[in-house]
């Protein structure tokens, strides 16, 4: 795959050349990229098609975000593993479709009902979008292949910040409702969620501060524009190293194994327990001999020491694979409480 | 001194042949996703990642980086020739770079663009070397307000693009403004002004409004008459292809200014290279003594916005490699592989990985030197694309802008947003509407209203968050001066004309 | 010239008035104290009424205007037109021709339109800007332009 993509590179530039000189009246030169072009052909060739019959041709992976977020790093690796181990004859190609929280992306996926060639990183995210009014193809109208992974979320203080633990925070934000900031990256995105369950737990009003993106957040918690931040582990996992942020507590049954200091909400006291995942779903009605395929190739990814090690373990996820039906009953499972949270934050616009 | 010593170590990591050939490899990957119209560097390398698998990770990034930094370069090649700036910090290079492509000095124009590319990137550099972490803590004090005041600055620094009408250039500025207006409201969850189309949830992407008010709306005037312009005529052979030396080094003033603020601005996560090279050109306009000739061809136009996206490049790397930050979407993709090769950029990267940052920041110097050489050596074939017979080239330009419009996010919808674009340009042109103020508008329409609204979040409402900050309040008084000052200097010129006369 | 700028003077007036209507009635002003999404709405509305009306003013005021303003020459008027058109087809195209047919016509049919009479230079030029597109930005680029129905 690589050298084909460098080969094809080669090509194009010599034609591009010849094309530029041909152009310009330069006749002469015309002649010798005519010589390579047999190259062309190559490519194609070098791929030995295996006897299954799907895939035939090259798939299409859209990431419904741009190209250096969480998505799209899911995306790119999920093709890294498949290319580096020759799980699937036919590469995959990423395509970002950013926009609308997602939701331009999924609806380009969900108008090709029964195409088998197109898939689509899924995330919690996605689900949620069509209930605060982005988008109207529920998680209802694509076919789950496989989730793969869950992520945290942790709130996190500033090294300087006076406080020291959940308690202090919930301190503060009770002795002056929605005056204590918490950084966020979007109104009703998961971190949104999370924060607006501790509210409802705990009885306090933060104050919410919808940045962009993680980085953003970070960027600002860092500055010490905010008081707090809930991030991603892997968003925040350099400066939680480096001694700059203070992890203070993790929305999960179980403590972290990386940072085993830091306590859950529950032991707290607190029942907030939140994990947004990440996972790969087909259009309606996909065929069936499809989605197996991609099963298999997507448990395959999921236990490759690679992917382990440097996706799973580099960014503090959980290693969650669950086929298709079964990644199916967890959306349905998980639906209600998710309505109940955005109503709870007010984003709910659902039917 | 040990940074001194670090660096030397980095340069004989970088400077090792398989490093070079593939900092060489990334740097001309690099160059012609630039000059791509519309894919930018972002995309340029996500794209470019998968070949990267398999290798050292050193390797990797230096090849990466080399992608990068050649398409900062390379967005100037087609904003140049065709009037489509290749990434968006190129935009303001189109403004001075065409016009002399078309009085047949396109040559001059490259060689402008390549060498304060070149001095650009280099100081850059030099301040990512010696200065990253304490920069990058620096940079950690802008918050909303400060943004916001920059980005206010932004706009007021304006009056230096207006054009002959100051009427006329506000027109664009609020029309530009209007646009930005277009989205989803990141308070309210309310999408304004999208009349339920999915795809404006976003908001309307400066890009393909870019690539319609310049490189469609070009291509319009040009079919007003089918004579080749002045370009064809002039020779293309190599005497002509370069500015003296005289007229090239006195660009310095240009070069220095350029550098500074787009450096400046790189380092702060979010700004970017697009609105430093912006800066740097009304700058640059608002310090000249012939600011009539900006914008038909004049060398310091190119000059100041070319050293300042490249400087803003290296900048924007400073919270990358410091703090592990991503300051632009490219930064973002780049941290993304930097993890898919097993490294933690945080602010412990230096510590842990020395080797690693200094390689990447030492290969940065042979990319950058490696670059000049390659643009001034391809110069003479650049040119010939304008020899190209009008007939071909501009239905050529046409598909290459709308192709690369679709490749922003891969939706038609951007290539209807560049077409319309096309036509009111060209009417923009026609009515003498300068067009960059919009674009300005529109890139800094949304930040601003993001930063604002976000300031009051923090304060409660209070609107003293903008005044009683120092930085924040550092800067309204610069907004407010970049308004003030052009008017005085414009006053007192008139007032010296008419005395002497 | 003149009429020309009025008419450009009203529009922008008109979209000024409506971007401060919609602050009226379609979206909040204010939102707990703080502004909402139809703040900045007003202001820049109020900024565009203002500005559309000096504009307004000054083109009535002023009374030379350059001449030729606009190319008079029918043949022009086509060309721009038939460029633009071109491209418009050349979109709606895409998703039916799919990217390779549709950029061959484009180029074969405005080449030949501008005036290049040479079928070989027109067929090279066609099938050479497809290829290229094929190559950089589907191939290499991966950029998924639109297939058509015949599946390329």
């Amino acid at each position: 795959m690589k050298r084909s993509r460098l080969l094809v590179l080669v090509i194009s530039l010599v034609l591009v050349l010849s094309m530029l000189l041909v152009a310009s009246g330069c006749g002469t030169q015309a002649e010798e990229p005519k010589e390579e072009e047999p190259q062309a052909s190559e490519p194609a060739k070098e791929e030995e098609k295996e006897t299954a019959a799907w895939p035939q041709k090259p798939i299409e992976m859209t990431v419904p975000y741009s190209p250096g977020g969480g998505s799209d790093r899911l995306g790119r690796f999920i093709v890294k593993v498949i290319e580096q181990n020759n799980l699937l004859p036919e590469p995959i190609q990423v395509v970002n479709k950013p926009g609308g929280s997602g939701s331009v992306g999924s609806t380009y996926v969900a108008q090709n009902p029964g195409d088998a060639y197109k898939i689509l990183t899924f995330i919690t995210g996605q689900m949620t979008a069509p209930m605060t009014g982005m988008g109207t193809y529920s998680w209802r109208d694509f076919t789950p292949i496989a989730r793969l992974a869950l992520d945290e979320f942790l709130l996190l203080v500033h090294k300087d910040s006076p406080y020291q633990s959940l308690e202090e925070v919930l301190e503060a934000a009770k002795q002056k409702p929605g005056e204590f900031t918490v950084g966020g990256t979007a109104l009703g995105a998961e971190d949104n969620m999370v924060v607006g369950m501790l509210e409802n737990a705990a009885g306090v009003d933060f104050n919410y501060i919808p940045f962009d993106s993680g980085g953003e957040v970070n960027t600002n918690l860092m500055g010490k524009q905010i008081d707090s931040g809930i991030f991603n582990p892997n968003e925040a996992i350099g400066a939680i190293e480096s001694g700059d942020f203070r992890p203070l507590v993790v929305f999960r049954e179980e403590r972290l194994k990386d940072l085993p200091d830091v306590p859950t909400a529950k032991e707290l006291g607190y029942d907030v327990t939140f994990q947004m995942f990440r996972g790969v779903v087909g259009p309606k009605d996909m065929p069936e001999e499809a989605v197996k395929t991609m099963q298999e190739v997507l448990k395959k990814v999921s236990e490759d020491a690679d992917w382990q090690e440097n996706y799973i373990k580099r960014n503090m996820l959980t290693s969650a694979y669950l086929p298709g039906e079964e990644f199916g009953a967890y959306m349905a499972k998980i639906e209600p409480g998710l309505i109940d949270v955005l109503k709870a934050i007010g984003v709910y616009k659902g039917k | 001194m040990e940074t001194l010593q670090l660096l030397l170590q980095g340069l004989s990591t970088a400077l090792t042949p398989i490093n070079v050939l593939m900092a060489t490899i990334g740097v001309i990957l690099g160059a012609i996703i630039g000059a791509l119209p519309g894919i930018g560097s972002a995309t340029g390398v996500a794209v470019l990642l998968p070949i990267t698998y398999g290798m050292n990770p050193i390797t990797a990034v230096i090849l990466l980086a080399g992608v990068y930094y050649g398409a900062m370069y390379g967005g100037s090649i087609s904003a140049i020739l065709i009037n489509a700036p290749g990434d968006p910090a190129a935009v303001m290079t189109s403004l001075d770079g065409h016009p002399l492509a078309q009085q047949g000095r396109a040559g001059h124009a490259f060689t402008v663009a390549s060498g304060s590319s070149f001095i650009g990137g280099t100081f850059g550099i030099i301040m990512l070397t010696f200065l990253a972490p304490s920069l990058a803590r620096w940079a950690l004090n802008f918050g909303p307000p400060e943004y916001f005041a920059l980005m206010v600055m932004g706009l007021t620094t304006l009056t230096g693009l207006a054009g002959d009408s100051p009427i006329k250039g506000l027109i664009s500025t609020f029309f530009g403004l209007m646009l930005a207006m277009v989205g989803l409201d990141i308070v309210s969850g309310v999408g304004r002004y999208t009349y339920g189309v999915l795809e404006l949830l976003d908001g309307i992407d400066f890009l393909p409004v870019v690539m319609g008010l310049f490189g469609v709306a070009e291509v319009l005037a040009g079919m007003e008459s089918m004579a080749y312009g002045e370009m064809i005529t002039s020779k293309v052979g190599l005497r002509n292809m370069f500015p003296k030396a005289r007229e090239f080094f006195s660009l310095w003033k240009a070069w220095i200014r350029g550098a500074i603020i787009g450096f400046a601005i790189g380092v702060l996560p979010g700004a970017g290279a697009t609105m430093a090279s912006f800066m740097a050109y009304a700058t640059e306009k608002n310090f000249s003594r012939t600011p009539q000739r900006f914008g038909k061809g004049h060398l310091p136009g190119v000059a100041a916005p070319e050293a300042a996206n490249n400087a803003a490049s290296a900048g924007a790397m400073v919270p990358l490699l410091a703090l592990g930050i991503p300051g632009s979407a490219t930064t973002a993709v780049l941290l993304g592989a930097f993890m898919m090769y097993g490294l933690r950029p945080g602010p412990l990267l230096f510590a842990q990985r020395p080797d690693f940052a200094w390689a990447a920041i030492a290969s940065m110097y042979v990319g950058n030197i490696l670059l000049a050489i390659m643009i001034i050596v391809f110069i003479p074939l650049f040119v010939r694309v304008l020899l190209t017979p009008k007939n071909i080239l501009m239905p050529l330009i046409i598909v290459i802008t709308l192709v690369g419009t679709f490749s922003i996010r891969n939706n038609l919808i951007d290539v209807w947003i560049a077409l319309i674009f096309g036509v009111i340009g060209y009417l923009f042109k026609k009515l003498k509407i300068p067009a960059a103020p919009l674009v300005l508008a529109l890139v800094l329409g949304p930040l601003a209203e993001k930063t604002m609204r976000l300031s009051l979040m923090l304060s409660q409402g209070s609107f003293s968050i903008f005044f009683t900050r120092p930085i924040a309040l550092v800067l309204m008084i610069a907004a407010f001066a970049a308004l003030v000052i052009p008017i005085i200097i414009q006053l007192r010129a008139s007032r010296s004309v008419k005395n002497g006369s | 010239m003149k009429k020309a700028e009025i008419i450009t003077a009203l529009i922008f007036l008109a979209l000024g008035v409506y971007f401060i209507t919609t602050s009226y009635t379609t979206y909040q002003y204010l939102l707990d104290n703080k502004p909402g999404p139809g703040f900045l709405p007003r202001y820049i509305g109020w900024g565009m009424v203002t500005s559309a009306a000096l504009y307004l003013m000054s083109t009535l005021r002023q009374t030379s205007f350059p001449k030729n303003w606009f190319p008079t020459d029918r043949a022009a008027h086509l060309r721009i037109l038939t460029i633009i058109s071109g491209g418009l087809a050349m979109t709606l195209l895409l998703d039916i021709l799919g990217t390779f047919l549709s950029v061959a016509l484009f180029m074969g049919i405005l080449t030949w339109y501008l005036g290049n009479r040479s079928i070989l230079a027109i067929i090279g030029v066609a099938i050479g800007t497809s290829l290229v597109v094929q190559f950089i930005f589907i191939k290499w680029l991966m950029i998924p332009l639109p297939s058509g129905i015949l599946g390329f």
